[in-house]
């Protein structure tokens, strides 16, 4: 009972925080795109026609509207492939990025709170792995893995897990020391107790907020392990792979083949902030007013 | 009667290792203290800032681990057991902090606070453990509506309150205080000291109260320890301190107390310098670089124990020293 009333004032707050509130209309736009795309693409996503490559869209007359926002370098519609592509690459950006928080929760806590030999040890596997630049290291996890999406999700969650294990440690670090963690341990509780019941709700909004800005860099990435041919594979509509897809597109004139599936990085990345804010402030009871 | 915790020769060394292990140096936070506390007693704990009071407080408890030296809680030497033994003491034995800002996790409601001590000592029934906090929070003058508020939504004293309350709901026998009113306003100091004295004497608890506020310390302690730099330099019963102070440390120390008295004239008594580092702490006795009265044996030989009157102890050479503890 006590839950469910808890839910719902967490409801009520986040309605009532505006960004917030915009935040989550966004995504659940995305969310809806995602799920039904049958629903709102005008085409097949994977048709090309040569004789239509760099078709602008319906701002340069009636003719057009067909292909309402043009079409790319193969003659394919430009709209359909967002709409397609919007499941691929939420779901590329939220699970490797499930995969790098879990991971670096784990290891952030373990290394924040217990310090000696496992900091070090842990810390310095960190420093190993930020030592290589991003797509480097997740070209060579993929090299290790194999190609294909999935690997692909695997790869970038292991590439983003460093920057969140310092996040959570360096919390771990502050919350370690308060006294009321030092009351716990007069009072005799375990550490397992300790970490789940007092550290990881106090290191959990920050986690949040840095999970749902590395959400955008995960597509991004995504995106270069496509463009690469690691990725999803060059039909499949991918926003990442639409983007480098139709680099050469700029230079040719045709913007909307690059602009649109951009846009669509960048409506994601902005509701995923703006949510991320306002869950740190849900989170935070001291904020709660 | 025998005493309810007994520290023999306590000491706590800090290590610092310099780079790659070199250079090891110790930090002397606590060198060889003893006292004992009897139940229903408060020793009060006076000393500077960095003399090692909290150290010794954790030490006491196990929130450290003492270099060497024992406790004896009951006649039973707390320190050999092993740490799921010990978990059966540490409800005997509870700490209130100085900063009740710090001292209350900011996430968990009140409730939540006061119940948790109850499930990790194994209480199972809810409705059991509902009505224990509620009767604990009627104790220390917590309204049980307030209950279900976040520590943010409490004013220093309340916190407070809650820090005791959460302290007391395991019903021990033994409580550190950890400068509990410093961190208040005066107004309010007066109500936890009031507070506390109460639910000592219905509880027949024993505090360990440490404080640099010798007003607080002659309200409240029924004996007083003065510490210096990792020693007690002096131990009696706070009237007999009060009027009869031997060692020129807690001599120094009484004659800093401001006094309401625009003519009276102070005896000159003024300490020069600050606390010399733990690290490197000075020969023999430890106060001799600030004392106006050391003598040539000071910086030689520590000073050994003396009693003018049997609860009356004090290290100093000024007294000769003949043993008699």
């Amino acid at each position: 009972m006590r839950r469910i009333t808890q839910i719902s004032e967490t409801l009520y707050l986040l309605c009532r925080n505006r960004a917030a509130l915009a935040g989550l209309i966004i995504l659940g736009i995305y969310t809806f795109v995602a799920l039904f795309p049958w629903l709102l693409a005008p085409n097949d996503p994977l048709k090309r026609d040569l004789a239509l490559r760099y078709q602008p869209g319906f701002w340069a007359g009636k003719e057009f509207a067909r292909f309402p926002l043009g079409t790319d370098y193969l003659g394919r519609c430009v709209l359909s492939r967002i709409i397609w592509g919007t499941r691929t690459s939420l779901l590329v950006g939220v699970i490797a990025v499930s995969i790098s928080t879990a991971l670096g929760m784990f290891l952030g806590l373990f290394s924040g709170y217990f310090g000696g030999w496992v900091d070090i040890v842990l810390m310095r596997i960190v420093d190993i792995l930020f030592a290589f630049p991003s797509i480097l290291l997740a070209i060579a996890i993929m090299a290790a893995l194999g190609p294909g999406l999935e690997k692909a999700m695997i790869a970038i969650g292991i590439v983003y897990t460093p920057q969140m294990a310092r996040v959570v440690r360096s919390v771990t670090l502050v919350i370690r020391e308060m006294e009321y963690i030092e009351a716990e341990r007069a009072l005799g509780a375990s550490h397992a107790r300790i970490l789940l019941y007092h550290i990881l709700p106090n290191v959990l909004a920050p986690a949040v907020v840095y999970a749902t800005l590395s959400v955008a860099g995960a597509i991004l990435d995504a995106a270069a392990l496509g463009f690469l041919g690691l990725g999803a594979m060059p039909p499949a509509p991918e926003w990442g792979a639409m983007l480098s897809g139709s680099h050469k597109a700029l230079t040719s004139g045709a913007w909307w083949a690059v602009t649109f599936p951009g846009l669509a990085i960048v409506f994601a990345v902005l509701g995923l902030n703006l949510l991320g804010d306002g869950m740190r402030d849900l989170l935070d009871p001291r904020l709660r007013m | 009667m025998s005493p309810l915790v007994e520290v023999r020769n306590l000491k706590k060394h800090f290590v610092l290792s310099g780079e790659w292990g070199k250079e090891r140096a110790f930090v002397d936070a606590v060198s060889g203290v003893s006292f004992s506390i009897f139940q229903g007693e408060t020793l009060g704990l006076v000393g500077e800032t960095g003399c090692g009071k909290s150290t010794l407080a954790r030490c006491i408890l196990r929130l450290l681990e003492p270099t060497g030296g024992s406790v004896l809680f009951r006649g039973k030497d707390i320190l050999k057991l092993p740490l799921k033994e010990f978990k059966a003491y540490r409800r005997r034995m509870q700490i209130v902090f100085q900063d009740p800002f710090a001292s209350l996790n900011p996430r968990k409601t009140v409730f939540s606070i006061l119940e948790e001590p109850l499930i990790i000592h194994g209480e199972r029934n809810p409705r059991a453990r509902r009505e224990k906090v509620e009767a604990m929070a009627e104790q220390v003058g917590l309204d049980p509506r307030l209950l279900r508020n976040y520590p943010h939504e409490f004013s220093g004293g309340q916190r407070q309150r809650v820090c005791i309350a959460r302290a007391l709901i395991l019903e021990p026998e033994f409580v550190v205080c950890d400068e509990p009113v410093s961190a208040l306003d005066v107004s309010v100091r007066a109500q936890i000291l009031n507070l506390l004295s109460e639910l000592q004497e219905r509880m027949h608890l024993a505090y360990l109260f440490i404080t640099h506020d010798l007003a607080v310390v002659h309200h409240i302690s029924h004996r007083v320890a003065v510490m210096y730099l990792g020693t007690i330099v002096e131990i009696a019963p706070t009237e007999e301190l009060f009027a009869n102070p031997l060692h020129p440390y807690t001599q120094a120390l009484f004659e800093s107390i401001p006094v309401p008295n625009p003519t009276y004239k102070r005896k000159r008594m003024v300490l020069e310098g600050d606390p010399p580092s733990p690290i490197h702490p000075p020969s023999g006795c430890r106060f001799h670089t600030r004392c106006p009265k050391r003598m040539e044996v000071c910086s030689v030989h520590p000073p050994e124990a003396f009693s003018p009157t049997p609860e009356h102890v004090v290290f100093c050479h000024l007294y000769g020293g003949t043993k008699v503890i």
